[in-house]
């Protein structure tokens, strides 16, 4: 673990807590209790200041949430991963090289999978040097 | 011809959706949708080689069915490839 995500080794320091409320609304995590209705001594610290890891966005600061890190008193929240996957990627430093590990999922039929040269809609990216996009969006 | 395209086609798709099933199970061996799909897709492949083979000859060196003749030398060769 990233010692800038680890709960117990960050200084009390809440002044973000205006933009972690915003990012929590911004990132639309369910169940999650916003910090400013706690009393501050249990309010969630955001940040070791890093100078490995970005620092201008609010959606940066934001600590992943595991039950050895929740504070005391704080209900942990049903997570929906594909958010914490959203949220660990903006708290990676930079320089490091990430491949996120695949879920299996939908896939193709066959035929389908031949032509596009995969059977994993999610891996199915032509690279036509004109823009990232995905087929049939 | 047309429905030896096809069908040699539909060899290849089920033979490539198991190749695809193996890569994934080569970093998730316990997966077991990645497991379901190998399965279903192994069964699969395994038909269409042997509905092909058994209307047009051998695939593959592993695919003589005959016992009395080696079928291996009348599919086409490279070069009388038609489609």
């Amino acid at each position: 673990m990233h010692k800038a995500l680890n709960f117990r080794d960050a200084p009390h320091n809440s002044y973000m807590a205006d933009d972690y409320e915003s990012a929590m609304l911004q990132m639309k995590m369910p169940g999650m209790q916003m910090p400013s209705a706690q009393p501050p001594e249990t309010r969630m610290h955001m940040h070791t200041p890093d100078m490995n890891m970005p620092m201008h966005t609010p959606e940066m600061h934001m600590p992943i949430h595991t039950p050895e890190m929740a504070p005391q008193g704080t209900r942990m929240p049903e997570v929906d991963m594909a958010n914490v996957q959203m949220f660990e990627m903006r708290n990676m430093v930079l320089t490091m090289a990430y491949v996120p590990d695949q879920q299996w999922d939908k896939t193709y039929e066959p035929d389908t999978g031949l032509s596009r040269g995969t059977i994993f809609p999610e891996l199915d990216k032509p690279f036509m040097g004109k823009g990232g996009f995905l087929r049939g969006r | 011809m047309a429905d030896r395209a096809n069908m040699l086609r539909r060899v290849q798709a089920a033979d490539f959706a198991v190749e695809e099933a193996a890569l994934f199970l080569d970093t998730h061996p316990k997966n077991d949708k990645a497991l379901a799909y190998y399965k279903a897709h192994q069964a699969l492949r395994k038909k269409t080689v042997d509905e092909y083979e058994r209307l047009y000859g051998p695939l593959t060196v592993f695919g003589n069915e005959s016992q009395t003749e080696w079928k291996w030398i009348d599919s086409p060769w490279p070069w009388e490839m038609e489609d």
